[in-house]
């Protein structure tokens, strides 16, 4: 049965990754509050503004730009909370994700805490994320509030945001001052932004310039995200949950609603620890904001050395090689064709031709045929990645990794039916191939799904980047239970391989490379070529900063700006 | 042990039975010429040193190790560690050798890690890896 959920009281952000809806650009803007009566007086202003998860039937109901907050642990004390009411936080985010970074690996693990603090471990940190909650400080640089601002492209343009954006943000900055919220600085690595941009990574498609749903090392992102009771209207919902929700044995389901929302039951049939009273944590959450930035010319020089290396054992040609390598990292091809479908080059490739992926261009094409050709085969792939043929897959039939490598990114953050407890590893001796599996589960993996928010920041496509140029993702990693969920893909699954038989080597792509700096590649004896082990990893995604945030309900917003959160 | 015990066990249940008998003005054991002033505190420092003695030999006994599997011995427990991660640098080393030059580098590898030899380059006990030489013993 689907939950019916008061999508008028739930932030939108939470429903939406409004990077999948049409707004490719996002501002971020931090607030510290000096006391608590301006903090509660600018709330609800800002409350006037916010992005619920309301529908939207048309067109004309979705917005040119969104609103949305959240608090730290250090807000809600600054917004003087009773203390009963805060107490009974999760100790992690009354910790922060600064003092979690042992970890989550974002610190040295080898260090001790007094050899990483003389070493000044977050020295790389954006500044406001370096003084936020800095030891011993007053708490006068810290942060309180933070609100996402995501705006449409500008009618008429490919490329530019809708002039909504700088409006809502002149208005919030407005704000700010007439209440007294300091609007914090630091942000970048010069510390000199008052806000930390984001936008889709644009490209040129044929002569236009375009938004595309790839990060910065040339990957499509985001397409597998998880999909709860109750986000969708249940005609969507079916669609949807396809390789987003959970396998318990019939098909396709989605994820309960309390693994996302507080105040719904979970996955284990409890509702999620929250503070009291209740109403003012039904229907809010938690996520992580994490600002990742990315290594680019580290990642290329790698890939190019190991592709090198690859061609040589496999006796494939280099571009070839060079593919494979990244799909064998990643767990898709870079236009996020999945492995478990598609497992080798050759299929790949056909199947791109297949669907009309690489435009047919002849060389007497005119100008504009070649343009319409391009905007085709674009809208092909964009098509292509929000369909369930994208996603509809499984790992319990591929045990031993042949098509897709146990260490791979994705096999790593979304486990799906990998890990039931019940799946057989070996042979299948009817069949004498790799076991299939069929009735394999979710289970073990259904409690540590996150909900992925965010866009990748930095230059587009056409301009140069390298490891000191300003580009990463900044992801919002949301869940009922950061504890429970990220922290835990974090430590074990993405800078630890136990669960995937690959002892200390971390994610091949967001793991830390410092000291394990190694990803096999498994290979199917019958293809007559032995597994391949990539050796010099390096560490191609760091942490510059972010923490851990309360994303409240609308009432919770309310209670809030009125301070009559009462947990009595 | 379960002999001793019962003997131990007897001796305190003597004692008890002597000690009542002497505060019920028996002077004498029945059937016996051992008086029981006497006799009650002989069987109870009798079960004392009995209950010491199975005491300590149940301890002997508890403490002793479990017998060794094959290769369960720290030195080759160590050795396996050690040779398990030269192994993965060797594989990754010689990805793509031709099989004469694969042939001749692990005819290398056995020289140099002599793996039947548990006592010379092996893993130091103590450490978690043998990456840096100063974990390795000579």
């Amino acid at each position: 049965m689907t939950r019916e959920l008061n999508l008028n009281d739930i932030q939108g952000n939470i429903t939406r990754a409004y990077g999948r809806y049409s707004f490719p650009f996002a501002r971020y803007y931090f607030f510290h509050f000096p006391d608590a009566a301006c903090g509660r007086k600018f709330i609800d202003k800002v409350c006037e503004k916010i992005t619920t998860a309301a529908r939207w039937p048309t067109m004309q109901d979705k917005p040119d730009c969104t609103t949305n907050c959240a608090f730290t642990f250090p807000g809600l004390l600054a917004l003087q909370l009773s203390i009963r009411a805060l107490k009974e936080m999760p100790f992690e985010f009354i910790e922060g994700m600064k003092a979690r970074a042992f970890i989550l690996g974002d610190r040295d693990q080898t260090q001790t805490e007094a050899e990483a603090f003389k070493a000044n471990w977050n020295d790389h940190w954006d500044p406001i994320w370096k003084h936020n909650r800095e030891f011993g400080s007053d708490g006068s640089n810290d942060v309180h509030m933070l609100v996402t601002l995501n705006a449409q492209i500008k009618p008429g343009t490919t490329d530019q945001p809708h002039p909504a954006l700088e409006e809502r943000a002149d208005w919030l900055i407005k704000q700010a001052e007439a209440c007294g919220v300091r609007v914090m600085n630091g942000v970048g690595p010069d510390g000199k932004g008052t806000y930390q941009s984001a936008s889709a990574v644009f490209d040129k498609i044929g002569e236009a310039v375009l938004p595309t749903a790839k990060e910065h090392f040339g990957f499509t992102d985001g397409i597998g995200d998880p999909v709860f009771e109750g986000q969708f209207e249940p005609e969507d919902e079916a669609r949807n949950v396809i390789g987003r929700g959970k396998l318990m044995g019939n098909g396709w389901e989605p994820l309960a609603t309390g693994e996302f929302l507080l105040g719904h039951p979970d996955e284990s049939q409890e509702l999620p620890p929250a503070a009291k009273p209740p109403e003012f944590m039904h229907n809010s959450s938690f996520f992580a904001f994490r600002k990742l930035h990315e290594n680019v010319a580290s990642f290329d020089e790698v890939v190019d050395t190991e592709a090198e290396k690859f061609a040589k054992v496999m006796n494939v040609n280099i571009e070839e090689a060079r593919e494979t390598i990244r799909a064998k990292m990643c767990g898709r091809w870079s236009d996020g064709v999945p492995l478990m479908k598609y497992p080798t080059y050759d299929e790949w490739q056909a199947f791109r031709k297949a669907s009309g992926f690489i435009p047919d261009i002849q060389p007497d094409d005119t100008p504009e045929e070649k343009q319409k050709k391009a905007l085709d085969a674009y809208g092909r792939h964009i098509a292509y990645i929000r369909s369930p043929e994208a996603r509809d897959f499984r790992y319990a039939d591929d045990m031993q990794g042949y098509k897709c490598p146990l260490g791979s990114h994705m096999r790593r953050v979304n486990t799906r039916d990998y890990l039931d407890p019940l799946n057989n590893v070996g042979t299948d001796p009817k069949t004498g191939k790799p076991a299939e599996n069929p009735n394999a589960t979710s289970a073990l993996n259904k409690r540590r799904r996150i909900l992925r928010r965010g866009l990748p920041y930095g230059p587009s496509n056409l301009e140069h980047k390298d490891d000191d140029t300003e580009q990463g993702v900044i992801m919002m990693i949301m869940g009922a239970n950061l504890f429970r969920q990220f922290e835990f893909v974090q430590q074990q699954w993405i800078q630890y391989g136990l669960d995937f038989h690959q002892g200390n080597n971390t994610c091949p792509m967001l793991g830390d490379h410092s000291h394990h700096k190694r990803h096999t590649i498994e290979s199917d004896p019958a293809s007559g070529k032995p597994p391949y082990v990539m050796s010099t990893l390096k560490t191609f995604v760091e942490c510059r900063g972010g923490d851990y945030f309360f994303a409240p309900s609308m009432t919770g917003l309310r209670m809030l700006a009125m301070g009559t959160i009462d947990p009595t | 042990m379960i002999g001793l015990g019962a003997v131990t066990a007897l001796s305190f249940v003597a004692a008890i039975a002597g000690f009542a008998l002497h505060i019920f003005g028996l002077a004498q054991i029945p059937f016996t010429s051992w008086p029981t002033n006497l006799f009650w505190p002989c069987a109870t420092m009798l079960g004392l040193v009995l209950g010491f003695i199975t005491v300590k030999f149940i301890n002997s006994r508890g403490q002793k190790p479990f017998p060794l599997g094959k290769y369960d011995d720290l030195p080759s427990v160590l050795k396996a560690i050690y040779i398990q991660q030269k192994m993965a640098d060797f594989y990754i080393d010689n990805q793509g050798a031709d099989p004469d030059a694969l042939h001749a580098a692990f005819g290398k590898f056995i020289t140099e890690h002599d793996p039947q030899n548990t006592h010379s380059k092996t893993q130091k006990p103590g450490v978690i890896s043998s990456a840096d030489p100063q974990n390795v013993t000579s």
